[in-house]
């Protein structure tokens, strides 16, 4: 129910009046195939073909923090969803604890995949403890793209940053530049590699991955651009903060109940 | 001069048709669409748009399972989506969408056989969990419910699509309901109850096990505005009763009970603090839970007549052995003489000189008032017959009467009271 | 590989990105530089004294050049794409002026040398027969006669080439400690004074490879050294390299003085992972050993055969300052966790594609192919003659 909420109104409307354009079209070139073609794309299909359509979205995520459960079935659908190596992670969960002497521990088995064990204190000496899941924050200003020396990294027109896998040379220069540790070099094809929002998923009406897979809302994904999308509406509501502002990066994932002792 | 130069000429000109041969090769080996919207290839887009959904949605999924869907939709684990438990699915769906495919009917099974472990991800007792979350604790679920064997799984008492409402033979446990309102499964409140809806999944209920509580509960005034949670943490696994919130502390109570300039004078009933305890004079003040003291029965049962007596009911016979031991607490409520009300060392003012006549009818009233002082077969001493009469004594009186005359009915029976049958 | 973490690090970074490859790239480019600098002071500044070692110098500059890429090739994911740096370079980036700051030093290297050994080609060109004959003529690009007005302009313009090459090199060199300092994500990289200290210490690796070759070809050919040529050596490496040790020192005093958030996580740095390759070794070994040894070799005047080893000693030991001095930047920050909570691990492996085995070939190669130089174009020959006769 939540899910379907996920792309918002105005987005569905849009889709709905080019799914019946296209289904008439369909219909009167008498293509079977247009079943097909409804079933596999689910019935929310944005077709963007250029680029002045693109611009009409601005993707953004909101990980709130005091919902997740840390029981990791986001980096497990990643997992599977985008073939991520097995030592790397797109998403991935943190855990704090911090116990009555003031005290840090922080963790991420395996990013989480296999969620956690055992507190790492005592768990009636802990005074505080909480989930974070991190990903990729699409910055506005990110410093991979930046960095990126042969332009194989880029932010796409609808604000996601992405990687052109055919032009990549795997040089790491991105890998050292993001200050979120968001991406990796995947060894067996010799580039870069990261979250991309699920880039295939998002532009077929579907969310991506790790909000699909979420059981608790705790990831919330949408297009700023739409003043009346759910993300707008969350973040007009409520308190947010990012990470590692300071470095001037203009991170575009918002975290909801961000601690301190996040970084 | 141009001949000493010569060699320079050759060599700056071989690097700049190098330089242009490079130029040029640039130029043709520059990726298509390369720099349309930004510094990079816009068919990279394209292409990365163009990869195929792995994990699917629910919904698709609910366009064949229509049932589980609609079931799993109503308990707890309505927002957990398909591919949580049975995997991405991808897979499974090609297969059956598209029979022509390469995929085998292996490859498109999903799994089914949940692991102990796979329930943990999200049911682990961590601190770090939000404290509303359900979470257990492996070793305390398993004792609390005499579970011998470790690696039992959740799905052998908890349906994975119903998880709060236990499998059928199980039904009858001690586990207590952790649903409390519609809203907990339904984003918006329900119009009907859940009893009008026909294939609604069962709910446990308070009264399922303590009918007569809520029934006396229900029958209150106010119960619409107070509910069973407003005062009662539900049963825990390390807690043994579904005790009172703060555990019956005063200051819980004195929260809607206390009068205060700000509060409704009248709803719900208001007392002073302390001059409540310090009028009935009653105990020290240090005593938390002073208000269940003397309220813990009336605190379902509003019945303000329990308030004059608050023992059961056949108090009267079986006070004497409490007493023995805790005269002090009766001491709490009743004052010393009250006692002497009833145990007298004189005649009763009730006893007037034709107490004999008028006796009988007070005795058939209240026989236990008479047992204060008299012995119980005390009635037997005078009437030689048993009184009052048991059961089926019309048939056996014939017996009576010719044992030990006449003169002993005729203590309570007018002369012509034989021929009202005879 | 097991990797063992202390602390948290983000589950990426428990492999580093950048191995012992790009430890080399740098120690390999600042022996480039730091050669291309010592041969232009004798060209452009006219410093008669480094005569004997300048063309030497230069070659050597050349050879270490054409495998400054090597390691880098190695280390890309997609070497097949390489070229896409030159293609299509993202100038917002620093990496992505590599390709052409490359290809221009390279150019300027070559056209030097070019320069510098024409009527030697053209001698052997003269000399030789068949293909070799043929290979030669190529070199000459078909001008085979000499003359003293030619030779003239290509001192001019030996002059001119080295003259520019200079700050070519410092930017080739300078912009690789840019490429480190301008990451601001990473805590232990992340400072201006990064490509100073990069320039400084590749000019001590420069004068170190030169001075330890030259001092070891002539033991081992049993020639005299050129003595003057070396003491003014030796006093250039001893102020290089107080000026490189001192800047580097300064870098992290005054990240230690700030005691900003991240002194915090890098002092845990300096003290543990880096304990033994920064504290002990780069600095109490390799740096003030050697810094003693030069104070002596400059300052005093003894027996020249014990100041020569001392100063072949130090030059030596400034190489390995010069390597543990890129190891420790380019792997200690990439140790340091960008969660600031602890520290991965990171050893290469004898055998990888990017292990020590491969590293040392690297380092080797250039120096075979120097001798291979060395035996078509002598660089001490003349010099060894005179001294000779």
């Amino acid at each position: 129910m939540e899910k379907e909420e996920k792309l918002n109104d105005s987005e569905s409307a849009k889709m709905e009046r080019r799914q019946f354009l296209r289904l008439g079209l369909y219909s009167a070139a008498g293509v079977l195939c247009g079943s097909f073609f409804a079933f596999g794309k689910g019935d929310k299909d944005i077709v963007v073909d250029n680029y002045e359509d693109l611009l009409k979205y601005d993707w953004g995520f909101i990980v709130d923090t005091t919902r997740c459960i840390g029981c990791g079935a986001c980096v497990r659908a990643c997992k599977v969803e985008n073939n991520v190596p097995e030592s790397y992670f797109r998403t991935w969960v943190e855990r704090y604890e911090i116990d009555s002497k003031g005290e840090i521990r922080v963790d991420s088995p395996k990013g989480a995949i296999e969620s956690f064990q055992s507190d790492n204190f005592d768990s009636n000496d802990i005074v505080k403890a909480f989930f974070v899941p991190k990903l990729c924050n699409h910055c506005y200003d990110s410093a991979c793209t930046q960095v990126c020396p042969v332009g194989a990294s880029y932010e796409s027109p609808d604000g996601v940053v992405l990687i052109d896998k055919e032009r990549c040379v795997g040089c790491g220069y991105c890998v050292q530049a993001c200050p979120y540790g968001c991406r990796y070099i995947d060894e067996e094809k010799g580039i870069a590699d990261k979250c991309t929002l699920c880039y295939h998923r998002i532009h077929k009406g579907e969310a991506p991955a790790c909000v699909n897979a979420c059981p608790r809302n705790a990831r919330i994904f949408g297009n700023l651009k739409d003043p009346n999308s759910k993300i707008r509406k969350i973040l007009n509501q409520r308190r947010y903060g990012l990470l590692k502002a300071e470095l001037g990066t203009n991170p575009k994932c918002y975290y909801i109940g961000l601690d301190k002792e996040v970084k | 001069m141009f001949k000493d130069k010569s060699h320079i000429v050759r060599i700056f000109s071989i690097i700049v048709v190098l330089g242009v041969i490079g130029f040029i090769a640039r130029q043709i080996a520059l990726p298509e669409n390369f720099g349309l919207h930004g510094h990079y290839r816009w068919e990279a887009n394209n292409q990365n748009r163009a990869l195929p959904i792995i994990n699917q949605n629910s919904n698709t999924c609910k366009s064949c399972h229509e049932g589980i869907y609609q079931l799993h939709g109503k308990d707890a684990h309505y927002n957990v989506p398909c591919v949580d438990c049975h995997g991405a699915g991808n897979l499974h769906v090609t297969y059956h969408k598209d029979s022509l495919g390469t995929i085998t009917k292996e490859q498109a099974v999903m799994p089914r056989e949940f692991k102990l472990e796979g329930c943990l991800f999200c049911h682990r007792k961590l601190k770090a969990r939000p404290s509303d979350f359900p979470q257990i604790d492996q070793d305390e679920h398993y004792k609390f419910l005499n579970v011998t064997n470790k690696g039992t799984k959740c799905i052998e008492c908890h349906s994975p699509h119903e998880p709060v409402f236990l499998l059928t033979e199980v039904k009858q446990s001690r586990i207590h309901p952790i649903v409390y309102k519609c809203t907990e499964c339904h984003n918006k409140k329900p119009e009907k109850s859940f009893k009008e809806v026909a294939d609604h999944p069962a709910i446990f209920e308070c009264k399922d096990c303590h009918s007569s509580v809520v029934k006396s509960f229900e029958v209150r005034p106010h119960h619409k505005y107070i509910d069973c949670r407003t005062c009662h943490l539900y049963h825990k696994e390390n807690e043994t009763t579904g005790r009172i919130y703060k555990n019956g502390n005063v200051k819980f109570c004195l929260l809607c009970h206390e009068k205060k300039s700000f509060k409704d004078e009248k709803y719900p009933p208001k007392i002073d603090w302390p001059s409540h305890i310090g009028n009935l004079n009653i105990i020290e003040k240090s005593d938390e839970k002073i208000c269940l003291k003397c309220h813990a029965d009336q605190i379902h049962d509003m019945n303000q007549n329990t308030k004059e007596d608050p023992h059961p009911k056949n108090w009267t016979r079986e006070h004497k052995s409490f007493t023995k031991d805790n005269s002090q607490l009766c001491q709490k409520c009743h004052t010393t003489n009250q006692c002497s009300s009833c145990h007298l060392k004189t005649k009763p003012v009730s006893h007037v000189p034709s107490w004999s006549k008028l006796h009988p009818e007070s005795a058939a009233q209240n026989k236990s008032s008479c047992e204060f002082c008299h012995k119980q077969n005390s009635c037997a001493n005078c009437h030689k017959v048993e009184i009052p009469h048991p059961k089926g004594f019309e048939e056996t009186h014939k017996d009576v009467v010719s044992q030990k005359g006449k003169d002993v009915c005729a203590k309570c029976h007018k002369e012509d009271f034989c021929k009202q049958c005879h | 590989m097991e990797h063992i973490a202390e602390g948290f690090v983000f589950p990426n970074e428990l492999h580093i990105t950048w191995t012992v490859m790009i430890v080399l790239y740098p120690y390999i480019t600042g022996m480039v530089a730091g050669a291309f600098i010592v041969s232009s002071f004798y060209h452009v500044f006219g410093m008669e004294k480094l005569k004997s070692i300048a063309k030497f110098a230069l070659v050597s500059s050349l050879a270490f050049l054409l495998f400054a890429t090597v390691p880098l090739l190695n280390h890309l994911g997609s070497p097949m794409r390489a070229m896409n740096i030159m293609l299509t370079p993202n100038f917002s980036s620093a990496m992505s002026g590599f390709g052409f700051v490359y290809t221009f030093y390279l150019l300027i290297v070559v056209l030097e040398v070019w320069f510098c050994y024409r009527e030697e080609i053209i001698d052997k060109y003269n000399s030789s027969r068949g293909i070799m004959k043929k290979l030669y003529y190529i070199l000459t690009m078909g001008v085979t006669v000499k003359s003293d007005k030619a030779k003239e302009f290509d001192k001019k313009l030996i002059i001119f080439l080295a003259g520019f090459g200079i700050p070519v090199a410092c930017i080739l060199h300078g912009y690789v400690g840019f490429l480190f300092g301008s990451i601001k994500a990473n805590l232990w990289w992340s400072t201006p004074l990064m490509f100073i200290i990069f320039i400084f210490s590749a000019i001590v690796s420069g004068l170190s490879v030169l001075i330890f070759l030259y001092q070891f070809v002539h033991w081992l050919r049993k020639k005299p050294v050129d003595q003057e040529c070396l003491n003014l050596m030796g006093k250039w490496l001893w102020g290089f390299m107080i000026i490189a040790v001192v800047l580097e020192l300064m870098e992290v005093l005054s990240i230690a003085y700030e005691n900003t958030e991240r002194w915090t996580i890098l002092r845990e740095l300096i003290d543990g992972k880096l304990l033994v390759s920064y504290v002990y070794l780069q600095i109490g070994v390799f740096s003030v050993i050697p810094f003693l040894l030069l104070c002596v070799t400059s300052l005093f005047k003894f027996d020249t055969r014990i100041k020569n080893f001392m100063i072949w000693l130090s030059s030596g030991m400034l190489l390995i300052q010069v390597l543990l001095m890129r190891w420790n930047v380019v792997i200690g920050g990439q140790l340091v966790s960008k969660s600031m909570r602890g520290f991965t691990e990171y050893f290469p492996g004898l055998f990888d594609k990017e292990g020590l085995i491969v590293s040392v070939l690297i380092i080797a190669i250039p120096f075979i192919l120097l001798r291979q130089f060395d035996k078509i174009f002598p660089f001490f020959e003349k010099h060894g003659l005179l001294k000779k006769n």
